[in-house]
Order: structure tokens, then C-alpha cells, then sequence
């Protein structure tokens, strides 16, 4: 199970940690994790991380491996994320974009999905605007699946580099308070952060205007409000989520402006959260609507080095889905 | 007419709603000859009977047919075929076809392919309005003489209650009832699967049970000020089954039939993504599936209907998002309500009340009894066979449901259409 690392490349000590009991054949949510899953991804991260510091960011882990990004949603920087997590661990990498409104009125996302499978890609990274297409292509096609966020539904590895580096500024987590705030409704971040800090013990509040906060999220465990102020109350770090310009034109919120002014992030309400609260967003920031510019640049911000750790998120999920198929080198 | 037949020793479901003791049938010239202990064979075809029920034929309510326009889904021969394995002789098919049976030509002409195969009484429901726009009323006289049993857009959304009112008035005079689907479509936007903890968990857009009931009682009052007959095609919520409920008690002439995914399945079901189960009327919650069952059974819901509907392979191999919605069931529809009959959850009467006596009793069809003189559209049910519904046993051109390849329990075994033997198994 150990990757090999080449001679001479990096310093001799590195051993990475043993891969879970449990193989992470695919990553499709984190709701269906435990506890021990998501803190070996975030141990072998932490191990990642270290290898991205070096001056030859490489590990020859997945040499030979193909790994496909599929991303019928667009997103420039998720992709790129992935990409050089592969590099970095030494796969092939191909990328496959399109819009799903061409895919859908032409050949079917399984067709699609059928074809390039033909190519032999050995791991898949989706990104796709409707729930659930994910777990349609595991179910589909023979290869590793990574969810790189699916409609509303979850984006694990960024609840992951998001869990990766609330543990790494608050050390153990459990008894923390996090507020997730803005369109819990349609985010996928909000729900694989939901899924995921509770297994580490994270006491999770979300908030928004009640039209942002959807049926019954409560039944998933955290605390809902329909103001911003207490969940910011006393917390250890705030999300704030982007609110979708294209969402503007529908009936969720009156207008960005007003926006701002009750839910959005300022330094005023930064001092409701405890002394030193980490500020957080998945990116990318809408600057003077979810978040003031001088909140987001401030020193309390972790949020570009979230963007840091989502490479060696990254490095370790595609690992880990590679170990469970056998694909690391042999000997 | 044809070979005579000969049933031994089954026991008769009766109108009150009870099981007769084993006795002999025997059926000639089209009709029930006969009805007694030890009858003579006589040169008919005996056909065992032990541990079997005869019911009247089931009648289903709603089913689509896809034609004219789309017979690579289905037609009027291969629906025929799967309604009569299922055990149904007479289904009513959706106006939703392309072109739209909004006018007489094209009520003739389901008429006429249904009776030249001659399997199953198809009765088609017209169109409401011209082109199933929902702007103005569709030659209901004509369609009714061509043969339509009931008016209704399928499953489009009545947006004018105004037209809704005009419609039920007009269709006073032909003596035909509304079928409506209830559904609210602002308050449903663009929703895929029942609001609640599961479209949340999945971060699926919902329908909210709300987008229904606020139609029902929309519905209802309407009826009741156009003084006519209103039946809801599919119901799904508690709420629902209490409005209609009420509107009984008030004796405002409202019906309302089920599906039996919605009598055995929860939106809990949705945890795959399986497109099987997008459903145009969504599955919702434990508590709304306990009141449809308590519905039935207290005789709130008059039928079950299948709710059939075939889709092309290529209008499932989608994104749950993108995938047409809907899942065959008229072949299988008997198997799922006798699972609630076999979980405590149905009284066996009930359930072959609202296949047989409830959907005749939407439509003011003379009801049907298994009696001497009567025209032989039977069913033989065999509550304990087992089967699955696989390619060999498909009779549906589609085969959009959960239930493929799965083994269920119950059957019809036997099915007869004017004394002929349309399905054996």
C-alpha cells in the first residue's frame, strides 16, 4: 500500500499513512463517510501538503494512471485544483468540458459518459449541475468517481480542504461552533460541510433569509436561522457562501444590496464571533454583497490558504480512490 | 362465440365487498352462463380455481397509451396486452398524445384501433381545452359521442379556475366528469421530488405538498359552484385526502383515485436518484402515505389507477433533472397494493373494491358483479403467485420501473374480455 517515492527526489522520511480500513472507491458525498474516513483523507493531506512545499512538488504515486476531469458545469479553478493535484501524484490528465444543456438535448450524459470511459480513464472528477449525476455515472461506467460538486447536492472535497483547515488553525473540533451563511438552499458546499464537520463533532449553525434556508435542514443535525447574528454569535469560524448573481432575478432576495446589509459579513458583525474567528468562503467572493472587502482581506481571512489546501485535499482523494483500485505502482 | 370456459372452485369477490365460498363459473356466448357447485364440463375448457378470487375485469382510470404519436413507448395493442396482464379490461388513456385527442377524429380514432384488436375497452379521456393550452374549451359534445368517457388536459395544470369552472358546467350536459391533475406550477416551480428532509439531504429542488392541496380546495370550491362532478386524477398528500374527505361530508361531487406508488413508496425512496422513481405526482412522506391508505379505506378514494406511463429508454438514461418523468404500472399495479394488503395496511376488500367497483363508480359505469347473465369481463387473481417482471414477461413497449427483475407476489392468472381469453399466465 505504501507509494513509493524515487530516490533522491524528496527527503527520505516521508512515509505516507496508511489508507483507511475501508477503501474510498469513489467519492461521491461526504454524508456517507465516518468519522475515520475524513480525518485519514485529512491526515494523508497534511502529509500532501508537506510535498507541496518542496521544490519538486512530485510524488510518483499515480504514475500511469489516467484521470479525467468531466466537468459539465463550469468552473475554471475546481478544475485546475484537480489537475494539479493528478500532476502532482503523477497521472495522465485529460479534461472534458461541455454545458449539460447541449449535452442534454443531444447524446445522453451515459452515452457521454459511455465514450469517454472507451478512452480508459481510470478515475473521473464530475462536475455537473444536476444532483445526483454522480452517483448516475458510478453506477454507469467502471472507473473511480470524484465528485467536484453536483447541483445542489455536495462538493466533498471542498467540505473537506474547508474541515482540512479548520483542524489545521483550531486542532481538535469537536465542541466548535462554525456558521455557514447565505444560500444553504442550493449549495453544495453547505452540505458536504453540514455532513462532514458534524462527524467530527463540529456544532454547525447555517443561516440566511428563510427563503435561503431549505425545508427540514434542521433534520440534518445543525441549527437554522433566519438571521445572520446568532450564528455568528460566539462562533470559532464563518462560511460565508457566494450568493449567485444569477439568482438575483428570482424571488430569494430582494436585491444585493439589502443583501449586504442584514446577512452579509462586515467588521461589524466579525466581532459577534470569538476574538480571532476564522473567516472563511469557497470562493469565488462577491466583494460588498455576502462579504466586505476589508472582512475578506483581513487578517482573521483563511480563505486563499483554504484554496492552498484544496490541492492536497485533492492529492489525497484521487490517492486514496487510486489505492482502493489497485492502481498504485507495484513494488 | 369461442370456446366455452369453466372455472372451478373459485371464490367470488361480491359488490359488498366479500369473498363467496368456492363454487363453479361458467362462462358462454360472451357471458357468465352459469354459477354453481359441481356444474358439468360439457366440452368447456376447466380452468383450476383453488385459492383463486374472480373479481370483476379492473378498470384503470388513468394510463398513458402513447398513441397516436409516440408507439415506440406503447400503442394501443401493446397496452392492451399489459392491461390485461395486469388483470384490467377497461383503461381510460390520457388526451396527452401527439397530435392531442382534443377533438373527435382523434377519439375515433383510439376507438377504433382499441376495438379492431378487441382486448380491452380503451376509453379515452378528451382534452379539456383546444390543444391542451388551457385557454378554451375543447368540443366536449363531439368527443363524447366519438366516445369519451371523461374530460381533463392531462397532466397539465388547470392555470384558469375560470376555465376549470366553464368546463365542469359544459360537461353537465354530456354528463361526463373532469379528471384534473392537482398541482399548483408556481408553487411547484421547478421542483423534481416532495419538499421535505430527502430533497433537502439531496439537494433536490421540491414540490411542496402545498402545490397540491391549495388545488384541491381550489378544485373543490370550483365544483361546487358549477354544481357537476370533479375527479382528482392522483392525489398524494394528507391534506388532500382531508379536503376531499370534507367535501363528501358537504356532498360536493368529488372523486379521487391513487397510484400504487404512492401507496407503497416514500420520498425516502429517492436516496438513488433512481429515475424510475420521478413520478409526475411526486412521492412524498410516511404520514401522507398512511392517509391515502386510510383514505381508501374509509372510502375517501374511490379507485387506484395505475398512473402507467411507458418512457423510452432514452428519456431515462438522463440526469434525474432531465429524465421524462413517470414509470409503467399497469402490469404490476395489483401486486403492489396486495403488498399493503399483505402488510396489514389494506383490507383485501378495499383494495379489489377500488380496482373494480370504485373507478366504475367515477365514471357512472353500470357496476359490475360477478353474477349469471353478466358479460364475462373477468379477472382470476391468484394473491399468492409469484412472478417477475422481466423482458420475457414485459408486455409494456417501455420498461421505466423499480420493479424490473424484481420477484412480486400476486397476479391475474386469467383474464376475460367479453367471454374471450385475453391474458392467461
Amino acid at each position: 500500500m505504501q507509494p513509493q517515492v524515487e530516490p533522491g527526489q524528496t527527503p527520505g522520511t516521508d512515509t505516507l499513512p496508511q489508507a483507511p480500513q475501508e477503501p474510498l472507491r469513489h467519492l461521491l458525498g461526504l454524508e456517507h463517510l465516518s468519522a475515520e474516513q475524513i480525518n485519514s483523507i485529512l491526515d494523508l493531506a497534511a502529509h500532501m501538503k508537506a510535498v507541496n512545499s518542496r521544490r519538486i512538488k512530485k510524488l510518483p504515486t499515480l504514475r500511469g494512471v489516467t484521470v479525467l476531469t468531466f466537468f459539465v458545469e463550469n468552473s475554471t479553478r475546481t478544475r485546475m485544483s484537480f489537475e494539479l493535484a493528478a500532476k502532482r501524484l503523477s497521472a495522465d490528465t485529460m479534461s472534458f468540458t461541455a454545458s449539460s444543456s447541449s449535452l442534454a438535448k443531444g447524446e445522453t450524459l451515459i452515452d457521454t459518459a459511455r465514450n469517454l470511459e472507451a478512452m480508459g480513464p481510470d478515475i473521473v472528477i464530475i462536475r455537473h449541475s444536476c444532483s445526483g449525476a454522480p452517483a448516475l455515472l458510478a453506477r454507469t461506467v467502471n472507473c473511480g468517481i470524484v465528485n467536484a460538486g453536483d447541483g445542489s447536492h455536495e462538493h466533498p472535497t471542498q467540505g473537506l480542504l474547508d474541515i482540512f483547515t479548520l483542524r489545521e488553525r483550531l486542532g481538535d473540533l469537536r465542541g466548535k461552533k462554525v456558521a455557514i451563511i447565505g444560500d444553504i438552499a442550493h449549495s453544495r458546499v453547505a452540505r458536504s460541510n453540514i455532513f462532514g464537520m458534524q462527524k467530527l463533532g463540529v456544532d454547525v449553525h447555517v443561516a440566511g433569509p428563510a427563503t435561503m434556508l431549505p425545508h427540514a435542514i434542521e433534520d440534518l443535525g445543525c441549527t437554522a436561522w433566519p438571521r445572520v447574528e446568532p450564528a455568528m454569535e460566539g462562533a470559532d469560524a464563518i462560511m460565508m457562501l457566494r450568493i449567485q448573481r444569477e439568482r438575483q432575478g428570482n424571488d430569494l432576495i430582494p436585491s444585493s444590496h439589502e443583501y449586504h446589509r442584514f446577512f452579509g459579513l462586515d467588521e461589524q458583525r466579525l466581532k459577534l464571533a470569538k476574538p480571532g474567528a476564522l473567516v472563511m468562503h469557497p470562493g469565488p467572493m462577491n466583494r460588498g454583497v455576502e462579504i466586505a472587502p476589508e472582512v475578506a482581506d483581513g487578517e482573521q481571512s483563511v480563505i486563499l490558504q483554504q484554496v492552498e489546501n484544496g490541492v492536497a485535499v485533492r492529492m489525497a482523494v484521487l490517492y486514496l480512490v487510486g489505492a482502493s483500485r489497485g492502481l498504485e505502482p507495484q513494488g | 362465440m369461442g370456446q366455452e370456459l369453466l372455472l372451478r372452485q373459485v371464490q367470488i369477490f361480491a359488490a359488498d365487498g366479500g369473498l363467496s365460498a368456492a363454487v363453479d363459473v361458467r362462462i358462454a356466448d360472451g357471458r357468465i352462463a352459469a354459477i354453481g357447485q359441481k356444474l358439468a364440463v360439457d366440452g368447456a375448457v376447466v380452468i383450476d380455481g383453488a385459492g383463486r378470487i374472480l373479481a370483476p375485469g379492473f378498470v384503470d382510470l388513468r394510463a398513458c397509451a402513447r398513441e397516436p404519436g409516440d408507439e415506440h413507448e406503447e400503442d394501443l395493442v401493446s397496452l392492451s396486452d399489459a392491461a390485461n396482464a395486469g388483470g384490467f379490461t377497461a383503461v381510460v388513456v390520457n388526451p396527452d398524445t401527439t397530435p392531442g385527442n382534443d377533438d373527435h377524429a382523434v377519439t375515433e380514432l383510439i376507438r377504433r384501433r382499441a376495438r379492431e384488436y378487441g382486448h380491452c375497452d380503451v376509453m379515452p379521456q378528451g382534452a379539456l381545452s383546444h390543444r391542451l393550452k388551457g385557454e378554451t374549451l375543447a368540443p366536449m359534445g363531439e368527443m363524447s359521442e366519438a366516445g369519451a368517457v371523461c374530460f381533463g388536459d392531462g397532466d397539465r395544470p388547470m392555470t384558469s379556475p375560470r376555465l376549470l369552472r366553464r368546463a365542469l358546467e359544459y360537461a353537465r350536459g354530456f354528463d361526463r366528469p373532469i379528471f384534473t391533475h392537482a398541482i399548483d406550477p408556481d408553487l411547484a416551480g421547478s421542483g423534481t421530488i416532495h419538499e421535505g428532509p430527502w430533497s433537502t439531504r439531496l439537494g433536490m429542488r421540491g414540490i411542496p405538498a402545498a402545490a397540491e392541496h391549495v388545488i384541491v380546495a381550489r378544485d373543490i370550491a370550483v365544483t361546487q359552484l358549477a354544481n357537476s362532478r370533479l375527479h382528482f386524477a392522483r392525489i398524494t398528500t394528507a391534506k388532500s385526502v382531508a379536503l376531499i374527505r370534507a367535501a363528501k361530508a358537504e356532498g360536493i361531487r368529488v372523486t379521487a383515485s391513487v397510484t400504487p406508488w404512492h401507496l407503497t413508496l416514500t420520498d425516502a425512496a429517492m436516496v438513488d436518484y433512481d429515475v424510475n422513481l420521478k413520478l409526475v405526482a411526486p412521492l412524498r412522506t410516511e404520514a401522507d402515505r398512511q392517509a391515502l391508505l386510510a383514505g381508501l379505506a374509509d372510502g375517501t378514494i374511490d379507485a387506484i389507477c395505475s398512473d402507467h406511463m411507458p418512457v423510452n429508454i432514452a428519456g431515462k438514461a438522463l440526469e434525474f433533472d432531465y429524465a421524462a418523468p413517470g414509470a409503467i404500472a399497469i402490469q404490476t399495479a395489483l401486486a403492489q397494493v396486495l403488498a399493503c394488503v399483505r402488510a396489514g395496511e389494506l383490507p383485501l376488500p378495499v383494495a379489489l373494491n377500488a380496482l373494480t367497483a370504485g373507478p366504475r363508480r367515477v365514471l357512472q359505469m353500470p357496476s359490475a358483479r360477478v353474477e349469471t347473465g353478466a358479460v364475462a369481463d373477468l379477472t382470476l387473481l391468484d394473491p399468492q403467485a409469484t412472478w417477475t417482471l422481466d423482458a420475457r414477461t414485459n408486455k409494456s413497449k417501455s420498461r421505466n420501473t423499480v420493479l424490473w427483475g424484481q420477484e412480486l407476489t400476486g397476479r391475474a392468472v386469467l383474464t376475460l374480455f367479453h367471454g374471450k381469453v385475453v391474458w392467461r399466465a
